[in-house]
Parts: structure tokens; sequence; C-alpha cells
């Protein structure tokens, strides 16, 4: 279709139901959906889908209209041939529907982060032919759909009120469930991953269990973990119960050991036994220990993963390590120096031995004053004791003073955070 | 007794997946559910314990579809109707689902009046005492932690069942009543027989039950643990309302006394001796509070959920404008209503319910549509016995309203 129709703004909802008519002005059957073909910023409109009385639906290739016409009754699109000779198309793998996939469907809105229901698609005339460019969502588009615009313009307007309209551009709109993330064919939830993970969970925590589970999947598997990690505890356990148990094994083997442990704390007795079993044994091990500890103690708290080191290494050998380790332990700024029975003696920081000469050996740079919390340290005891010292992660030291772990100061906010809005919370209502 | 480890197993995945049946049932039994079945017991003896029975089959199926859907779907009912059918049907639905729970809320608040009147408690101090305390629970995120102690105190229904024993009714004549149906064609038994199915199986459980279990996410493979606690659930509402009909059958009809207030409904408990009004006032009070809690909550769920807006108790109100408006509008209404000047309060919580059994066939006809839909259902569409049960509950419920329509015609 060459020929620019008089509305180039228009909506979804808008051109549904309008006669479609063929060269010799018989109609055909109404629109029923319009099919757009994925690819760039903005989808294009690549097919037309028609409801015919006592038939199938037809599904035809937009180039086969010739115009939108705007007769006394209304719009109608008008196809380049007579009925007999049109050609019947099907969908491809990377096209879909929009009433049958967007319209009244949720989807996430990855600028503002949350999720919303679309209550009708706008479409733009570029190029010689329409685009989607947005979503209509909030109270207008809503009533729009219930009543003519004309009586709802008079009646805000009597009421002296204006009805907040919501637009939000395609390039913000990530579809939850549609035929194309069930079929799984190409890459999908590609604007929800390039999202910092915190956000990702922020938005995940607003979907059902299931569709959860299902965006999660998608994601790459760093990133998935990452964004689980950060919803709420009771959002993570509902997750992971959702999961397939392999999948859900995998994600935890891939968490801090503590993280893992806190979701499997929040579970089903059976259902955390059903995992660990299915978890590689050595991080299933881990994981079990740091479960035996109360939540809210230096044990429930501290991780597994910290970095330990013998006395004789030297600065270069210790260095050395670190790098090939840095990845996968939570923090890499303090060095516990234990001897041959994991007792601590003393304790390094990376400044420390960034400012040391590298043929020095660890026991005449450490600090032999340590500072430790037991397991069963309180939360308390354990955010005042990293204040007052100025640290940032404590060693958890049992009685024979081994060391079984160390507590960050990020897993004490995470956990102090909730409480402090709670009692702030409360004090404003009341 | 040591089980074997498999069963053991398969206990501690139900238990992890039982409540929303077993809540929804609980819910079900509110001032309305024990006004009907005390007025069915007084009025009409034991002989509506057919109608029970097959209403309980029927409240199974139903029940048993919606957890199917939410379980295979992953949404509530609300949303799964706007979008297989788009703004408006979803829209005329809710007005429905708004207009019968607006009258089940101000039941509850009648319910909850009646109650404290028992204790001598006047109605314009307890009425907005109730509201206040509704709101608060919901509006701080209190619920989910009382919902226990009302499901707890839900087991005040037990003293039916004893009560029932007590009065030591003929029992064969019982048995007979409860599996042999009869039938009336005058007015007040059409309405009494469609307000005891529409108590029974209310418009507003269909939408809670299938959230609840979405907002548990349990999975396909588990479903037949979900299955059971429904089932269970619809055994136990039945149950109890079968015993409430006896007891109000031995200790009110067959003495021709009828229920005008709730002291006359409180008889039912008379084998308790003096704590028989206290006890009955206890379990209303449990019953009404419970209720006007999750009523208004399933709406404003059901509503924004279709609506696409805000949802959610552990947000603050501001960011949920309209959910907390919906849930608080609701129970200002309810309150209201039976703030006004000496309003009736058994007749406010038997009509409520009769308007539930009008509006059932129009939720029912909607939800056996989308169960039976493949494509959004799958291989786990009904089978024909259920569909059997569900359109013909949907019928038999349009065929007495009709019924009760003519009788007021001619």
């Amino acid at each position: 279709m060459e020929k620019e129709p008089a509305q180039r703004i228009t909506s979804l909802t808008h051109l549904q139901s309008r006669p479609v008519v063929d060269s010799r002005g018989r109609e055909v059957g109404k629109l029923k959906d319009l099919v757009v073909l994925f690819g760039g910023m903005y989808p294009r409109v690549s097919k037309l889908s028609i409801a015919r009385a006592g038939e199938t639906d037809l599904l035809l290739s937009w180039e086969a209209v010739v115009e939108i016409a705007e007769t006394p009754t209304g719009l109608a699109f008008v196809l380049d041939r007579p009925q007999e000779e049109l050609t019947p198309t099907d969908l491809r793998g990377d096209e879909m529907a929009l009433g049958r996939n967007i319209l009244d469907k949720k989807i996430m809105d990855t600028h503002h982060r949350r999720v919303v229901r679309v209550n009708n698609v706008q479409l733009e005339w570029r190029d010689q032919g329409y685009h989607v460019v947005a979503v209509l969502a909030g109270i207008h588009s809503l009533l729009r759909r219930l009543l003519p615009e004309q009586f709802l313009l008079r009646t805000a307007a009597s009421f002296g009120v204006e009805i907040p309209r919501e637009v939000i551009p395609w390039e913000h709109v990530e579809p939850i469930e549609t035929e194309l993330t069930r079929a799984r064919k190409q890459a999908v939830y590609t604007k929800l991953a390039q999202l910092h993970p915190a956000d990702i969970a922020d938005i995940m925590e607003e979907l059902n269990p299931s569709e959860r589970a299902a965006v999660l999947e998608a994601l790459e598997p760093e990133t998935a973990v990452e964004a689980l990690t950060e919803t709420e505890p009771e959002v993570q356990a509902g997750v992971i119960q959702m999961l397939e148990t392999e999948k859900a094994s995998d994600m935890l083997e891939m968490m801090e050991p503590d993280e893992a442990a806190d979701i499997l704390g929040d579970l089903p007795q059976a259902k955390a036994r059903e995992l660990l079993q299915e978890m590689e044994p050595s991080e299933a091990e881990d994981v079990a220990e740091l479960l035996e500890h109360e939540e809210d103690t230096a044990g429930g708290l501290m991780t597994t993963e910290y970095v330990a080191f013998p006395p004789e290494a030297t600065v270069v050998q210790t260095l050395e390590k670190l790098r090939a380790m840095a990845n996968e332990v939570e923090t890499i700024y303090y060095l516990y120096v234990t001897d041959p029975s994991d007792r601590v003696i003393g304790v390094a920081s990376l400044r420390e031995l960034m400012m040391a000469r590298t043929e020095q050996r660890l026991d005449e740079i450490m600090t032999t004053q340590l500072i430790t919390v037991k397991p069963e340290a309180s939360l308390r005891v354990v955010a005042e004791t990293l204040s007052k010292y100025n640290l940032t992660a404590l060693p958890v030291i049992d009685t024979e003073g081994k060391i079984e772990g160390i507590v960050t100061v990020d897993d004490v906010l995470d956990d102090l955070i909730p409480m402090i809005w709670k009692r702030r919370a409360a004090k404003k209502y009341l | 007794m040591r089980l074997p480890q498999q069963y053991k197993r398969r206990l501690l995945i139900f238990l992890s997946i039982m409540g929303p049946g077993i809540i929804t049932a609980s819910v079900d039994q509110d001032a309305g559910g024990i006004a009907t079945y005390s007025l069915a017991g007084a009025k009409y003896g034991y002989s509506l314990l057919w109608a029970l029975f097959f209403t309980g089959i029927s409240l199974a199926v139903v029940q048993e579809m919606g957890s199917r859907m939410g379980v295979v779907t992953g949404k509530g009912l609300g949303e799964l109707i706007r979008e297989r059918y788009g703004v408006r049907a979803a829209v005329s639905i809710l007005a429905i689902l708004v207009l019968a729970n607006l009258a089940n809320t101000i039941a509850e608040f009648a319910g909850a009046a009646a109650a404290f009147e028992i204790f001598g408690i006047p109605r314009f101090v307890s009425v907005p005492l109730t509201a206040l305390f509704v709101s608060w629970l919901v509006v701080q995120g209190t619920y989910a932690r009382v919902e226990r102690v009302f499901l707890i105190a839900s087991a005040l229904y037990l003293l039916y069942v004893i009560s029932a024993f007590l009065g030591n009714p003929p029992w064969g004549e019982v048995l007979r009543q409860t599996i042999r149906p009869t039938f009336q064609m005058d007015r007040d038994y059409l309405i009494m027989l469609i307000t005891l199915v529409g108590t029974t199986i209310a418009p507003w459980m269909q939408f809670y039950l299938q959230s609840s279990i979405v907002d548990k996410g349990i999975r396909w493979k588990d479903y037949k643990y979900a299955r059971l606690d429904v089932i269970i659930g619809a055994f136990l509402a039945t149950g109890v309302a079968y015993f409430i009909i006896v007891a109000c059958g031995t200790a009110l009809h067959a003495k021709g006394i009828p229920i005008n207030t709730a002291a006359d409904a409180a008889r039912a408990l008379e084998p308790f001796g003096r704590y028989s009004s206290v006890l009955f006032a206890l379990a209303l009070l449990n019953a009404s509070i419970f209720s006007a809690a999750v009523l208004p909550l399933s709406t404003a769920y059901a509503a924004c959920e279709a609506l696409g807006w805000e949802t959610g108790v552990d947000r603050r109100p501001k960011e949920a404008p309209g959910f907390f408006t919906i849930y608080l509008v609701m129970i200002g209404i309810g309150a209201l209503t039976i703030l006004w000047p000496n309003i009736p309060l058994i007749p406010i919580m038997f009509f409520s319910q009769t308007l539930n059994g009008i509006l059932l066939p129009f939720t029912l006809v909607i939800v056996l549509q989308l169960v039976n839909d493949r494509e959004i259902m799958g291989e786990a569409v009904n089978t024909p016995l259920l569909n059997l049960i569900g359109w013909g509950t949907a019928f038999l419920m349009s065929v007495l309203t009709i019924l009760l329509l003519i009788t007021f015609i001619f």
C-alpha cells in the first residue's frame, strides 16, 4: 500500500472489526487482527487476519491492501484483487498477531520497571507501512475501550478533570508471554536482559510465580541468578519451587552458598533436601553446613567462600592465587592467615598486601589482633562489630579458633534494611 | 509408627501445598452461610438435606475446575477473562462480582453486629470497630499472620456436629432426606433453594480460590495435591453446613421455633446449655470478621488483575491506589449499611446469599467456557462428567431463578 492513510497515527482496536472489501467492492470479512514482523525498533505490520462469516479466518499479506478508505460508515480496507484470487499465507516464525499476543496482556515496562496491562496498541504510518510505536495503558485508554471518545472528553471536561494518558514507547515494552516466548525460537527478553539485575528483580516481583519462572528460564544463567538473588526471600523460594529440580539446583550452585542456604531455609524440608541431593556434592556440602545455623546469627549470615593462606606464603604467591580465585569468592579484601588446622592466626588486607614488598611473607605483614564473631552471635552484634571497627567483613570463628566462614557487610545490610524500614513505617502510621 | 519414606515425602508435599482449598471452604461458612443453613433447618427441617448433598458434589467440581485453571495457566480468573474475552466482558463480569461481594460484605457486618448484640454491645459501637479492625488488618499487612488464627477458630463449627448428635435426631429420617429429593413449587421454597446453593457455591469463591492457587505457584506435576486440598475443603464446607441444618432441624423446626434474631439461631447449640449463645456468638463473629477481610480483598485483587492496576497488601496505599480504594470502599459501604437504624440483620444475611445464587450462573458459564478452551487448558480440559455437573448446575440455577420470577409475576 503506497497511499498514506488519512490517519497516520491510529490504534489496533480502532482498526479491528472494520470491513475488508475486495477490488470489486464486495465485503470479504472484518479485520480481526494485525500481524507484525519482529526486528528493528518498531515492528512493522506485515499481515492481516480477516474474520469471515461461517468460514475460517483468512490471513493475507499486508501488500494485498491498496487503500484504507474513509467511507460514510467509517474506515474500510480495500484489497488489490477480487475475492476469488486472494492467496492466503501463513505466519512466519518471527511474526506474531498483536491482538492475540499484546492487546489485553501484561507487559514489562523496562523504563519504569513495572508491569502493566495493555489497553491498546498504538500504530504509526512510516515508510509506507504501519509500525507499532507504543502501547497504551492507564485509565484513559481503558475507558476509551468502553466508552466513545466524545462522551469521555465531555464528561471529563464537565468535571474539570483531565484523565491521565499513559503511553509506553515500544522500545521500553517487553511482552511477558507471547507465542514467540513460548516457542523460544529466537532470543527473547532482550530489552529486559539489558537492565541491571536489581531492576530485573523489581519487575519480577510484580509477576505471577509461573511468569517469574518462565522469565528466569529464558534469561542468561548468570543474569538470572543475579536477578533472583536481588528479589525478596519469599519470591526466591517461590521461584525455586516453580522451576524444574535440575534447573533450580543449577541456579543454587551458581549462587553464593549463603544466598543458596537462605533460599533453601525458606523451602519446605522435603523440597530443600531434594534440591541439595541434586546439587554438586561439594557445593551442597557448603550450603548444608550453613543451613544448620539460625537465620539471624553470624552462622546463618556467613558465606563459606573466603580467602585463606598459610603464613609462609609470600606476597607474590598470594597475589597470583588471588587473581585466579577473585571471581569465585564474595570478597578478596581481607586475607585470613590460617595454620594447618584451619585456626586463624592473623589477617591482612588487600591494601597491606599491595603496599608490601613482593618477597615478604604473610606472617610478616599480617595483623594478629583479630576481630571475630562466634557463629551464634546475633545480627545486631555482627552489625555493631562491623561498624565499631570499620570493617567490611568479619571472620566467624568456632570455639577451637577455626574459621567457619565470613560475614560481609552487604549480607548484614540486606537483613538490616527491612528491619529499619519496618520501624520507620510503623512510626509513620502510628 | 514409621511411615515409609515415599509416603512421608508425599505427605510433606501435600502439607506445603494445602491451604487455598481449605481456606476458601472456611471463608465459605460466613455470616450469610450460617444464617442460611440455620434458616433452612429451622424452616424446612431435614427436608433440604438432599439439595445440600448435591450442592456439595457440585461445589467440589466447580472448585476443582478453578484450581486446575490456576495451576495450568498461572493466571487469576479475572486476568483470564480479560485476556480471552477483552475489556468489555471483563468489566461486565467484574460488575457482577462487585455487586455480589458488596452484598456479602454487608452480610458480614450484619453477622458481626448480630454476634456483638448477643454480648450486649450495640451495633453503633461494634460495626465501626469491626470496620476499623478489618481495614487495619489489611492496610498494615497483618492479615497473612492472623489468617491462621481465623482458620483455627473455624474449629468452633465442630460445636454444630456435637450439637447435632447430642440433639439425638431421628437418624433414619435424616439419612432418607439426604438422598431423596423433594420439591415444592412455592416462592419461599424456591428462594430457599437458590439461597442454599448460592451460599455454598458463591461467585467470589471461584475468583478467590484461583488467585490463591496462582499465588502459591503450584506446578502441574503437583496438581493432584492441590486437587486433594480443594476436595477436602468442599467436603468440610458441606459437612459443616449439613450439621448446622441437622442441629437447627432438631432444636428449632421440630419445636416450631422460627428464627427472627441471632439469639434464636443460637438455640441450635442448646445442648451446650447456658454457654450456647456465647459459643454461637463467637463462631458467628469469627466467621464474619474472617470473611469481611477476605471478600473485599478478593474483589480488589480480581478487579485490579483484570484492569491491570497495581495490587498487593504488601504495598503502601499510595503505590496501589485502585486496590486500596476498592477494598476500603467495600468495607465502608458494608459498615455504613448496617448502621442504618433498625435494619434487620438476619434477612440481610439471608438475601445477600440469594443474590449470590442468582448471579452464580453468569460466572459459572464463563468458568466453564474457559476450562473447556483447549488453547488455554491444552489437554487439561474438563472431562464429560465434570462438564455435565458444571453445566447442569448453571442450568438448574437458571431454571430456579426463572421459576422464582414466574412466582412473582403470577
